[in-house]
């Protein structure tokens, strides 16, 4: 069969690869780049488990195909931590036992990145119906929500702290 | 599945039945046929590729006249596969001279068994498709008779 | 939501971290990174994809397989096929339940789905590929998809491999209880009320599908098998006795698993195929099934057409219950019973009630549909007892004009009767049932949403209250009863202490995401004091753990996890003798507080269990054997019978039939805690799977017996969006024969919450003349009922 050359951007670093036209992104970055955190869990699209930041948006990447995403920016699960340190809703998840045995974990979390990048302050039906791509088996979603609305309070605070900073060295106040 | 119905074309009897048990020319009319593989006079095989809402598969159906009462009654067995997916039918046509000079009516019948991925997957979807599909292919073996 | 968890006080420090500690998960880091080890992450150095070619019918002969096609598609090394398998007697394999079940069929196809043929190749596109280009001659067979039409007389016979004496559907008949004393007790009732109701077919979905990789190195004769199995052991013992292979040259080995909730314990045909196909190539296998062969294939739970006549006085005293039941297994009885319990522990049907007689009987029947009978997050039947009995006490209040709670508090089993002998002959071993319900009932103010009820129903709104006293009976089982193809049901725990004072502990059971590398640290701090993450928990490698049958019918925390506190016991004991040696005092002399042996009287001899471990290596007495361990297999004198009671409240829709679930109060009592907050959460994810059944999940065939629920979209999981705010609290009832006196808890709000909900919706509908709905309680349904009887939006 035919490959086409892919390149693309994944958690910052350039990766390239030869793929089948039909390849699946979430294949590529599983089984060619190794990035295994992304899982499938579903063949119609339904369960999110596979979902990365595309370009900027949330995508399920079961449903797009390897040679879409030549050229492209894709953040995974293994991008967030930032210098060692976790994620507000990594460390979230972990705090408020938003998870049980992990699956669906790496795509709640990074469904929930988009949504609070969307919407800081959301409310907890905001939140359900968010990540309602989403579908977990094991925790009943209350802890998951809690997990989130943890994070957005804290990254609201971050970015509150960040905003008066820029704002004193714009020299007001 | 049972359909069932009544076509009128304007053309003679035996111009239909010349037709309808012409594999290549009956096998053409035949919902997303793709090719046709004459056996014997009796047996033929064809493919087809089917799409029941966002699922599609290509089968390869092997056919056979079961009952040729010419030019009165045909019946035709139906047996295909698709990956995960299979289709039995049998199809009847009766065939009389139509109420108009050189017109023949031609009553249909049908019974068609979906099994396996497009049975479960189509559900609900799986009757009006068939139906439409039956529908096409009346339409297409009128067009080409009466042209 | 309610915070307070109401545990016994810990009686070790936060960094100790013992029992009733909501310590944080110590699997999690690697899971919120992404670094979770799933199967299907493993990769294997020349690693080979197996994929399976399905049957499109339910029923029919295969005339013929014609592979030629798919051997020249690019990447296709070879071709399984039932035939190939029969030659080396391969081609059937037991079940859990003592049946048996086809590797691949050689001459007839029993279900829709079903493997016929494998495909092995060098990457899972090819793979694919190759399965597409298979082509099978069937010729169709007459389709038996109801249990009831598969006893008339005239039915094809499913299973003619069975005995001469077993040519029939009926698979078997079992009895439980005492015939006559319940005839008579219903004979005598002032009311008999009687009820059909169907539990339907249901599939786990865990959000991970199964899978494996087969390893076979031809050199050293050694089989490793990596897969998604909640019961490493039994299948290691499985595997041997189908296989051949010596048991010691067989290791299974599993990694992190998705989700079990009972649909990994069974041995699926993907694994065996897999096993044949390294054997034959000599190279690693991998086969992972995708979501819809796992909804069309694996095995199903519940599938209970129950009918019970249940009898009272007129003032609502209960009197007496008859059961009779068919239990759809599909074509094969692939269930996990104890062998012993064809039908699980569906005699527990009682509840919690203090019924005087009872009589259940089930037979089992084939279908043609894939094994059903397994689990859904209750693999005994406990979950189809309870909805049946919650649903006919509700029935009951309601046609006698009494309150459901009052009912249930009149009729159930008082504080003062434990240990009690049930009518079916289970001895439940401690509860405070009233207690329970009263806790539910001020949480959620049951006496304001009925005032509000009525109200609402003046102006003709829809809103009902549901109630469900559920007992859950877990924990099997004393050996002398319960056994899986003859292995006892025992659990096991080996605990090492290292010199340096950590320590490592190896169990036969196996997480699915329950959070053992957590709690069973956490018994072990509690026992032994040193710090639960000072101490590493390993499951799932046969090489390594002592024997155990696995984890699933919430058996880890009462097998398991008293076996984890008694090998911690045994090390205690022989810490004692190292200390009296190091602080040379008799061993009668010392006592036991907070992670130390200390000298009675004098506070400050003492000897930390750090300090001794280094001892058992460095300093041990002349005469003692040197290090510090021990293994313990746990076989417990009695099941333990967690119980509860839920509150729901519904609002109903009269225009959709939409049933919304707007509150739910569960208050459970699984005994002493060992961490809260995986209790908590282990609830919220029970809870869920009872509101998945009671409203939204169900796998339906067609007359063909095709499967209409194959995929997500047909197959509807609860998102969030559905799940209500579950609002959880307990009493603590502790369990007088348990070792920590816990109870387990995995599976009692899947058990107890179906009815619940079920009860809310007929409690709405209840005066339009509504008795009964089966579950799930769809739209659908309900704007049936509502435009029979005449409402409209
Ligand atoms: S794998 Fe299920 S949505 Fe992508
Ligand atoms: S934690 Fe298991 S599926 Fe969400």
């Amino acid at each position: 069969m035919t490959t086409q050359h892919v390149r693309v951007t994944v958690n910052g670093q350039p990766r390239e690869a030869d793929v089948e036209p039909r390849l699946l992104l979430a294949h590529l970055l599983r089984d060619a780049f190794g990035l295994t955190g992304t899982h499938v869990g579903c063949d119609t699209s339904h369960c999110g488990a596979c979902t990365v930041i595309f370009d900027g948006r949330s995508a399920k990447s079961c449903t797009v195909l390897a040679v879409q995403a030549n050229g492209a920016e894709v953040t995974t699960i293994e991008g967030l931590e930032q210098g060692g340190k976790l994620h507000p809703l990594q460390q979230a998840f972990w705090d408020q036992h938003g998870l049980q045995c992990g699956f669906c974990t790496p795509g709640m979390i990074m469904e929930s990145t988009w949504l609070l990048g969307q919407n800081p302050d959301p409310t907890e039906a905001e939140i359900r119906e968010g990540i309602s791509g989403n579908l977990c088996r094991c925790t009943g979603y209350v802890n998951i929500v809690k997990a989130v609305q943890q994070a957005a309070a804290e990254l609201r605070a971050a970015g509150a702290g960040t905003a008066e900073q820029a704002s004193v060295a714009a020299g007001g106040r | 599945m049972h359909f069932e119905g009544s076509v009128e074309i304007r053309a003679p009897r035996d111009r239909v039945w010349a037709f309808v048990t012409d594999p290549n020319q009956v096998g053409g009319c035949g919902p997303g046929v793709e090719s046709i593989e004459v056996i014997d006079d009796r047996h033929f095989r064809a493919r087809a590729k089917v799409g029941i809402g966002f699922i599609s598969a290509r089968f390869l159906v092997d056919l056979e006249m079961a009952e040729l009462t010419p030019p009165e009654r045909a019946v035709i067995r139906a047996r295909g596969q698709a990956p995960g997916s299979a289709v039995d039918a049998t199809a009847s046509m009766n065939l009389r001279d139509g109420a108009a000079v050189a017109t023949t009516t031609m009553d249909w019948a049908a019974d068609v068994t979906i099994a396996g991925t497009i049975a479960s997957l189509g559900g609900r979807l799986i009757e009006g498709t068939a139906n439409k599909m039956i529908g096409q292919t009346f339409d297409c073996m009128r067009s080409r008779l009466e042209a | 939501m309610s915070e307070t968890y109401h545990a016994q006080a810990p009686t070790t420090t936060p960094e100790v971290g013992g029992m009733g500690h909501a310590l944080k998960r110590r699997e999690d880091p690697r899971f919120i990174r992404g670094k979770g080890e799933y199967i299907e992450d493993v990769m294997l150095p020349g690693m080979l994809w197996l994929d399976i070619v399905r049957s499109p019918y339910a029923h029919a002969t295969i005339r013929g397989i014609d592979a030629s096609e798919a051997l020249k598609v690019p990447g296709v090394l070879a071709v399984i096929t039932g035939r190939d398998l029969e030659a080396a007697g391969l081609h059937w394999m037991p079940t859990l339940a003592g049946d048996r079940q086809m590797v691949l069929p050689t001459d007839t196809v029993m279900y829709q789905a079903q493997e016929v043929a494998a495909i092995v190749a060098d990457s899972r596109y090819a793979a694919a590929d190759g399965v597409a280009a298979v082509l099978v001659d069937y010729e169709p067979l007459p389709v038996v998809v109801d249990p009831f039409k598969a006893l008339e007389p005239d039915a094809p016979v499913l299973r003619p491999d069975r005995g001469p004496d077993k040519q029939t559907n009926r698979i078997w008949h079992w009895e439980s209880g005492d015939k006559a004393a319940a005839d008579t007790a219903l004979a005598g009732s002032d009311v008999v009320i009687s009820e059909d109701i169907y539990i339907p077919r249901i599939h786990v979905a865990s959000i991970e599908t199964c899978g494996c990789i087969a390893d076979w190195d031809p050199v050293r004769e050694h089989l490793t098998v990596h897969m998604t199995t909640q019961a490493p052991h039994a299948i290691r013992t499985v595997f041997s006795l189908v296989s051949k292979i010596p048991e010691h040259k067989i290791r299974i080995k599993t990694h992190d698993i998705g989700g079990g909730f009972g649909g990994k314990v069974p041995v699926y045909p993907g694994y065996v195929l897999a096993v044949v196909a390294s054997l034959t190539t000599g190279k690693p296998v991998k086969w992972i099934e995708d979501r819809s062969e796992n909804l069309q294939a694996d095995s199903f739970a519940r599938d209970y057409h129950v009918h019970c006549d249940l009898g009272t006085t007129k003032d609502g005293r209960l009197t007496g219950l008859r059961v009779r039941t068919i239990a759809d297994h599909g074509y094969s009885d692939a269930a996990a019973d104890p062998s012993k319990f064809p039908a699980g522990l569906f005699n527990v049907i009682t509840g919690s009630y203090d019924l005087p007689a009872a009589f259940v009987e089930v037979d089992g029947v084939y279908t043609n549909k894939p094994p059903g009978g397994v689990a859904y997050r209750c693999s005994f039947r406990v979950t189809e007892a309870v909805h049946s009995i919650e649903r006919m006490v509700d029935i009951a209040a309601h046609q006698l004009g009494i309150d459901p709670a009052e009912l249930r508090m009149k009729n159930f089993i008082q504080p003062d009767q434990f240990p009690y002998h049930s009518a079916t002959g289970w001895e439940y071993d401690s509860g405070n049932y009233p207690a329970a319900l009263r806790k539910a009932m001020e949480i959620i103010g049951y006496d304001e949403l009925r005032r509000e009820q009525a109200e609402k129903r003046a102006r003709g709104e829809l809103m009902g209250i549901g109630i469900s006293s559920f007992t859950e009976i877990v924990g099997a089982g004393p050996s002398h009863t319960f056994d899986i193809l003859g292995i006892k049901m025992f659990d096991s725990c080996e605990i090492r202490i290292h010199p340096t004072g950590s320590a490592i502990a190896r169990l036969g059971v196996q997480s699915q995401g329950q959070g053992h590398e957590t709690t069973f640290a956490q018994i072990i701090a509690e026992e032994l004091g040193i710090p639960a993450t000072d101490i590493t928990i390993e499951e799932g490698d046969t090489d390594t753990a002592p024997y155990g049958l696995g984890t699933y019918a919430s058996r880890s925390t009462p097998t398991a996890g008293a076996a984890t506190a008694i090998a911690a016991r045994k090390i205690r004991d022989k810490a004692r003798l190292l200390a009296a040696h190091l602080l040379e005092a008799n061993p009668d002399d010392l006592e036991w507080t907070n992670g130390k042996w200390s000298v009675k009287g004098s506070p400050d001899r003492f000897k930390t269990i750090q300090e001794i471990a280094f001892a058992a290596y460095t300093n041990h007495p002349q005469g003692m054997e040197a290090g510090l361990e021990a293994v313990d297999y746990y076989d417990p004198p009695n099941l333990t019978f967690p119980f509860g009671s839920y509150i729901c409240v519904v609002d109903i829709d009269k225009g959709t039939g939409q049933v919304k679930v707007r509150r739910f109060v569960a208050v459970d009592d699984c005994g002493n805690i060992i961490n809260p907050m995986i209790v908590d959460g282990q609830i919220h994810g029970g809870l869920t799977m009872g509101l998945a059944p009671a409203l939204y999940e169900a796998i339906t065939y067609d007359e063909q017996g095709n499967n209409q629920a194959g995929t997500f979209l047909d197959y509807l999981v609860p998102t969030a969006m559905e799940t209500p705010a579950w609002e959880t609290d307990k009493t603590i009832t502790p369990s007088p024969h348990h070792p920590l006196g816990a109870k387990g808890v995995g599976e009692s709000a899947t058990v107890g919450a179906p009815p619940a909900i079920a009860n809310a919706v007929v409690d709405a509908l209840w005066h339009l003349g509504v008795r009964h709905i089966d579950i799930p309680i769809t739209p659908q349904k309900v704007w049936a009922i509502l435009r029979e009887k005449g409402v409209t939006a």
